[in-house]
């Protein structure tokens, strides 16, 4: 019985300590606003109370309200219209111009963050921000419909000294301008300020071009592009630089990377699911085609020192890899920039490589690399220029390259020739994702 | 003198009364004496760092909500561990994670100078992955927590004696995986 005693009371010390691990300090009134401000904006809820009544009058009501479903799912049908299909948001036909973020080329000088318009046949143009005008703006964004353009902008920071996801901007806001089809005039502006002091913000608008999601801090904001009226979602992101996320095709949900989990946000009632997505970090989150799967970048590999691209379930949680390994064991793959096709059917992504033998390593050329998410192999599509940021055009048939070579796009069909749209006039060095290209419909 | 007395034993009731009643700092407040506790509980259940983080967050959501239905103030720190620790468990539930074998022991617990006391760490937090959820639940909320058996009895809807029957099969458990019988 002592011993059980001993046993019991050196368990508890050693828990204890054990527990202490999580001891770390934290700050009570920023998790109490975080908890305040999440309830104040979540939906409200109305509780349905049934007035007392007789049971034949019951009874006649239940049978209007079966009547009333009935003739609904019979005009559902008789439209063709399936009440279960998430929304479908039309694809663009056609690719219009595109937006640059661009940083001075002369690194140490100069302002950070300017938006460009880029154009096959004509020199880059600023279209957002000049010289002296002390701001930042970053990740232009054009919105579903092709007629909005939504950006991050701060107060600029001083010289560049690293990459642009860590500057530390004060005054960070995100701004909605209207963009006419056929012109710049940009008619009207949203700003909506954001907490000072951090990594400017990064807006993603949603499939219905209703409203911008950003990430500030450990908060997932979600904007409405009309009125401005913001839900704030607490996240947990632990992360260094920018968080990655993106809205599900159906707009119903927003997937946040964080760490080695995919966290699915439910928009309505902020109610997540973690989905584990392996025990590495994980990057580039993209939606396939019904909301069917979430494909990212992770390590992976025979040995768990190169990098696969991965699609899960986010239902059942299954997996499947769509890289290969590589044959020589001497080579690790170096996967980035992935990305899904408007259509969510097709999967792109640069493929860089290194040889590592006795004990020193060489970098392979990168190579573009798409395939169909049906299981068909993966193709290379040859690219005449050094490889960085990665994107699809709104019309789902050309992949747009940015690197410090210049913005070059080529096409999907066999013997397309690519489209060279800057020569490394603008500095993209720090901006592989912050080019946007108008959706257009006709 | 009695209500003096009461002020020091619940130096908290005013601020629960205020927390109901919208006041943000005092729910700070509440925050502040609590936060830890549950951290530490949920960290127990589920080994994981970011998941007992996002269980607590998720305890503080409920807790501002489900704070007026709260009978006895002084019975808030029991409440409030309750329910992270059921959050935790919902959080654990909901990814389906299976325990694994092996743990990586933290840098603060492998920092000590004693290589017996780092691989009895590594016993003991494999031993606890071992556990069912519900298992390590008891356990944190008997030893980190300080639950009595009555208050265990409430936080897992066991009765009282039932809890102290199935609290002595686990120290027999763990007594054998851990070497100590």
């Amino acid at each position: 019985m002592t011993d059980r005693l001993d046993f019991e009371t050196r368990l508890a010390e050693r828990l204890g300590a054990r527990a202490a691990i999580a001891s770390r300090p934290f700050d009570a009134a920023a998790i109490a606003h975080a908890t305040v401000t999440s309830d104040a904006r979540r939906p409200f809820v109305r509780r349905l109370v049934w007035p007392s009544m007789r049971p034949g009058l019951a009874l006649l009501i239940l049978a209007g309200l079966l009547a009333i479903a009935l003739l609904a799912v019979a005009l559902a049908g008789a439209l063709h219209v399936n009440p279960l299909q998430p929304p479908a948001f039309p694809i663009a036909t056609g690719n219009g111009w595109i937006a640059v973020s661009a940083n001075p080329m002369d690194v140490g000088g100069g302002e950070n963050g300017d938006i460009y318009r880029v154009e096959v046949g004509s020199p880059a143009r600023r279209i957002i921000g000049s010289d002296g005008d002390g701001l930042a703006q970053a990740c232009p964004r054009f919105s579903p419909d092709g007629l909005w353009l939504a950006y991050g902008e701060a107060t600029a920071s001083g010289a560049v000294t690293t990459f642009r996801g860590n500057w530390p901007v004060t005054n960070r806001a995100v701004a909605i301008v209207r963009v006419g089809r056929e012109s710049l005039t940009l008619d009207d502006v949203h700003k909506h300020l954001a907490p000072d002091g951090g990594p400017i913000v990064c807006p993603e608008w949603s499939p219905d071009g209703k409203s911008v999601a950003v990430i500030v801090g450990p908060e997932l904001w979600i904007i409405d592009a009309k009125t401005a009226a913001t839900t704030v979602i607490p996240l947990t992101i632990t992360a260094p630089g920018k968080p990655e996320f993106e809205w599900s095709r159906d707009g119903s949900s927003i997937a946040v990377a964080q760490a080695v989990q995919i966290r699915v946000v439910h928009v309505a009632d902020q109610t997540f699911r973690l989905i584990p997505a392996g025990d590495t970090p994980i990057e580039s989150l993209q939606w396939t085609a019904g909301d069917r799967g979430i494909v990212f970048a992770a390590a992976g590999g025979p040995r768990g020192d190169s990098s696969v691209v991965r699609v899960v379930d986010p239902r059942d949680r299954s997996g499947t890899t769509l890289t290969l390994d590589p044959t020589d064991p001497a080579v690790r793959l170096d996967i980035h920039s992935v990305v899904v096709s408007p259509d969510g059917t097709r999967v792109a992504w640069v493929e860089g490589s290194l040889r590592c033998t006795a004990g020193s390593c060489a970098g392979l050329p990168a190579r573009l690399m798409t395939r169909a998410l049906d299981g068909s192999p993966a193709v290379e599509l040859p690219v005449p220029v050094g490889l960085g940021g990665l994107q699809w055009s709104p019309a789902g048939d050309r992949l747009l390259i940015s690197s410090t070579d210049g913005l070059v796009s080529v096409g999907l069909a066999a013997g397309t020739t690519p489209t060279v749209l800057s020569h490394g006039d603008l500095n993209l060095e720090w901006s592989w994702d912050e080019v946007t290209w108008q959706p257009l419909f006709r | 003198m009695a209500s003096l007395v009461g002020q020091i034993e619940d130096p908290l009731a005013g601020a629960v009364a205020l927390a109901v009643a919208g006041d943000e700092a005092a729910f700070a407040r509440i925050i502040r004496a609590h936060h830890d506790d549950m951290t530490r509980v949920c960290f127990l259940i589920c080994s994981d760092l970011d998941l007992a983080d996002e269980a607590v967050q998720s305890a503080w959501l409920i807790a501002w909500r489900k704070l007026k239905g709260l009978r006895d103030p002084a019975r808030l720190r029991p409440w409030l561990v309750s329910v992270a620790a059921n959050e935790a468990r919902q959080i654990l539930r909901r990814n389906r994670r299976t325990p694994v074998v092996e743990i990586a022991v933290m840098d603060s617990v492998m920092t000590g100078p004693d290589p017996a006391g780092r691989t009895g760490d590594l016993d003991l937090a494999n031993a606890m992955a071992r556990l069912h959820p519900d298992d390590r639940t008891l356990l944190a909320l008997r030893y980190v927590a300080g639950f009595d058996s009555t208050e265990l009895a409430r936080a897992t809807g066991r009765s009282p004696s039932g809890t102290r029957v199935r609290l002595a099969r686990l120290l027999d458990r763990l007594r054998k995986d851990l070497g100590d019988d």
